[in-house]
């Protein structure tokens, strides 16, 4: 009778295929990065520029992916179960959202990257027609009788947040929050079209051509000009305006079941790297690096910023007291034109 | 107005921004034009008509408008009396530019409007009206109606297996075989959202047996109660689905478990799956056995836990983790002609365990006799790619033979280790992160498995060498004693529908044979006595082609 092949052996090759499977895992990884609406081109750039270097590093190949919406939308699918690696959203106020209603990112997500997580900044600036036939030069003259201004809604855009909280913070600083209150209600006057976020906003200027001016995100001004072609817009850069700060975040439960925490906390470091800074300046957001703002200066104007802690006591504080339903914004604006 | 294509009106500069030089004024023919553009719709013109306050107001929408008081010649005014005032270029300018304004923003909030009744109608659809059509996938074919509230699903299971018997040569003249292991059709569902109901015949085979019949209540996710045939909650592998297991065959602790039994039970999920529980009634099914009618009054009680700690939030980062307890006990009323007990098969399912049966004298057979205990704990842990599982099954039975009775324990035990290539492993098997799909180059996934199994009679079920009065339920030299199997697996599963699987398990028996020595005795007799000796070792290879919807 022949014997069979021993056991050992067996068991030598099933454990040699087990090693094997195992380093072709290894070798790939994969996250999901999810984002507001006007950063897609930035991180097409950054995810490049980063699976360079980590396949350099490690040997892995990283595979990202991207999705884009509206701010708290994002936000909202994440609290639902979207399964995001990392967050990189237009408010700190969205990421909060996320540790508060689903845990699934550390109470502290602030306190683990530099700048409160925040790699780049950006400012609220105004698009206008070439030309600036309105002549559109202040926050003041945006609520002259007869001035058309676009702005997303900022009860569901980051952007339409950093825009409302602007226009507040400038007419503040003038005369208090009575002031403020009594110019915000002008501005939103003479808003006829609330979209829900900044892309559509943006659309709504552009492509259809409606009012005279835009309040936009910095880098997204600038592509729309870019994009759209210069001879058709100009951005007027206020005296003054916000310090938006738009987060990033590990979303630890997501990175952690993924076996993903590694490669999803160094995408997020790679942002302040120097490289990283850099392709954020080539994407018109403010580098958080001093020197890499420095060798740009020429691409941001100098705009006085006063920041969200500072004028409205953090995002909880503003929120609470603007954007909660019944809150200032709803007392301001009513619908209709 | 919205016969206007949205790509239209993106690439639709066709509204200029109107800024006229300043050195020419405005030809009655660019006032027609401009107003006809302005015609968006018959809304628009009239916006444009109020807007400028001319006589136009009055003329129909999409009518021409002759400016007022205005000659391209710069000739004379008519002949008439003088009218008011003639606005500015730069007034009617403004005027113009408000009207396009008013037009565009009401063409956009009606847009807007429509991209958010489209997004609460898909929102809706996929809550409600998708399921109303028929879908088909990996879960079968479904029927759904509208409300949710009725579902139908067809879904079946077929299996086709190969057996060869390597080294054997009177194992492989009867057992090498081509067969139809599973050929299951099934019918699964809801009726008015609160009670399932899953009917599971079998046609493989030489008759019709039925597997599942059953309906199930939950009016909460903690307390359902099932009713009708199913499987009562023994045996932790067992109660996986068949198109899911890492081997084509349980393991060995299967032959001390029923595969269904007839009952009720109340089960439900506490802490969203923490916690899974069932208490249930039934007939009572001898180990192995498929019964669908009751011999007798006496029933089974059958209860189990299962925990999985990292179904809780805060660890479900960590695998998956069942920690799984069950028991049974009950009464058994055989009698010589139906023993209710069971015969016990291998991994190659060659039945290599009977007890005895007194073909001319029923008292010479042994049944099962009053009280049967089982307890079975079991574990299980998943964890990416990798898996294992693991049980044990301890059973006690009252054995009658003639008039006496008395217990014996039977065990029996088992540890599963895999490894899915491609996938996810789990509870409920391999399930490839990409399908297989030529056109993408993706081809599903490779499980790989080995386990270790073993089953142990109780040795009283053989007698007594050293007591000749001690009953015998089983021979020792036709039924072994324990029965030790390794095994390993190699499945290629394309899709969860679509598996091709090859497996080899070694069973090395204890007992279960024996070798004839005839001597001569004194007087010159010769005697023929039998030495117990080892089963012949079972060297299974096995192959299955699995369809699963």
């Amino acid at each position: 009778m022949k014997r069979m092949p021993s056991l050992p052996l067996a068991a030598g090759l099933g454990l040699a295929v087990l090693l094997a499977s195992g380093t072709t895992a290894l070798a790939q990884v994969k996250l999901l990065n999810v984002s507001y609406d006007p950063t897609r081109e930035l991180y097409v750039e950054v995810n490049k520029a980063f699976g360079a270097q980590w396949k350099q590093q490690t040997g892995q190949t990283v595979d990202i992916s991207q999705s884009h919406g509206g701010s708290g939308k994002q936000a909202r699918s994440v609290i639902d179960g979207l399964e995001a690696d990392v967050v990189t959203l237009g408010l700190a106020a969205d990421i909060d959202a996320i540790v508060e209603k689903s845990q699934r990112i550390a109470p502290d997500w602030a306190k683990k990257l530099p700048n409160h997580a925040t790699p780049f900044t950006s400012t609220v600036v105004f698009v206008v027609r070439k030309g600036n036939p309105r002549q559109i030069k202040e926050w003041d003259d945006l609520v002259k009788p007869g001035t058309i201004v676009v702005t997303p809604n900022p009860k569901t855009s980051a952007g339409g947040r950093w825009a409302y909280l602007a226009a507040w913070g400038v007419a503040r600083q003038k005369g208090g929050d009575a002031a403020a209150k009594d110019y915000v209600t002008k501005l939103y006057k003479n808003v006829p079209v609330l979209d829900s976020g900044a892309r559509g906003s943006t659309i709504t200027f552009s492509q259809r051509n409606i009012g005279h001016a835009l309040l936009a995100w910095e880098n997204e001004a600038v592509m729309l000009v870019n994009e759209m072609g210069k001879d058709k817009f100009d951005i007027v850069y206020p005296t003054s305006s916000i310090l938006a700060e738009p987060p990033v975040a590990v979303v630890d439960r997501n990175v952690d079941k993924h076996k993903t925490r590694a490669a999803a906390e160094a995408y997020l470091k790679f942002l302040y790297t120097d490289e990283g800074q850099a392709i954020g300046a080539k994407h018109h957001y403010r580098p958080t690096n001093a020197a890499i703002l420095g060798k740009n200066a020429s691409q941001f104007p100098k705009v006085k910023l006063f920041s969200v802690d500072d004028t409205f006591g953090g995002w909880a504080a503003a929120t609470k007291a603007h954007f909660a339903d019944g809150g200032l914004f709803d007392q301001i604006y009513k619908p209709g034109w | 107005m919205r016969s206007i294509s949205k790509d239209k009106r993106m690439k639709g500069p066709s509204v200029p921004e109107s800024r006229l030089p300043s050195s020419r004024a405005p030809s009655v023919r660019t006032w027609r034009v401009r107003v006809r553009l302005l015609g968006i719709g018959g809304a628009a013109a009239l916006a444009v008509a109020a807007a400028t306050g001319s006589a136009a107001a009055q003329a129909p929408a999409g009518a021409d408008v002759v400016a007022p008081a205005v000659t391209e010649a710069g000739g004379s005014p008519p002949a008439a009396p003088a009218p008011e005032a003639a606005p500015n270029l730069t007034e009617l300018q403004n005027r113009i530019d408000a009207a396009e304004q008013a037009s565009r923003i009401a063409v956009r909030r009606v847009e807007l409007l429509e991209e958010q009744l489209a997004a609460t109608a898909q929102a809706a659809k996929q809550q409600k009206d998708v399921p109303t059509f028929t879908t088909a996938g990996e879960r079968g074919f479904n029927f759904r109606s509208g409300d949710g509230l009725y579902l139908l699903r067809v879904k079946g299971q077929l299996q086709i297996d190969t057996r060869w018997f390597l080294n054997d040569g009177a194992l492989s003249d009867k057992a090498d075989t081509f067969l139809i292991r599973r050929m299951r059709p099934s019918i699964d569902g809801t009726v008015f959202g609160l009670v399932d109901y899953k009917f599971t015949p079998d046609f493989a085979g030489a008759s019709l047996a039925v597997f599942d019949a059953y309906a199930d209540i939950h009016p909460f996710q903690w307390l359902r109660l099932r009713a009708g045939k199913f499987k009562s909650p023994l045996g932790l592998e067992r109660l996986q689905n068949d198109p899911d297991l890492v081997f084509m065959e349980r393991a060995l602790t299967q032959d001390l478990t029923p595969q269904r039994d007839v009952g009720a039970a109340l089960g439900g999920e506490v802490g969203n799956g923490i916690l899974t529980y069932s208490l249930g009634v039934y007939n009572g099914a001898p180990d192995s056995a498929n019964p669908d009618v009751d011999t007798n009054h006496a029933k089974d009680f059958v209860g189990r836990v299962l925990l999985q700690p990292f179904k809780a939030e805060a660890l479900s980062g960590l695998g998956s983790l069942g920690l799984h307890f069950a028991a049974s006990t009950g009464n058994r009323f055989g009698t010589p002609t139906n023993t209710l007990l069971p015969a016990y098969k291998s991994g190659g399912q060659n039945t290599f365990f009977n007890y005895i049966s007194g073909t001319t004298d029923p008292a010479g057979t042994p049944f099962a006799h009053l009280r049967q205990t089982r307890i079975n704990p079991g574990l299980y842990y998943y964890f990416g790619g990798f898996g294992v599982l693991g049980e044990y099954v301890w059973d006690k039975q009252e054995v009658q033979k003639g008039n006496v009775t008395t217990n014996l324990v039977n065990w029996a035990a088992h540890g599963t280790a895999s490894f899915v290539i491609g996938g996810k492993n789990g509870y409920d098997g391999a399930t490839p992160n990409q399908v297989l799909d030529f056109t993408k180059g993706t081809w599903g996934a490779l499980e790989i498995g080995v386990r270790w199994n073993y089953l142990k009679v109780d040795g009283a079920t053989f007698g007594s060498t050293t007591d000749t009065t001690a009953l015998v339920f089983a021979d020792n030299t036709k039924s072994p004693a324990k029965v030790q199997a390794f095994g390993g697996a190699i499945n290629y599963v394309p899709s969860r529908t679509f598996r091709l699987c090859v497996n080899f398990e070694q069973s090395r028996f204890t007992g279960g044979s024996s070798v004839k020595t005839t001597t001569t005795d004194a007087t010159g007799a010769k005697v023929t006595t039998a030495t117990v000796t080892n089963r012949h070792t079972e060297n299974a290879l096995l192959g299955r082609v699995q369809v699963n919807f």
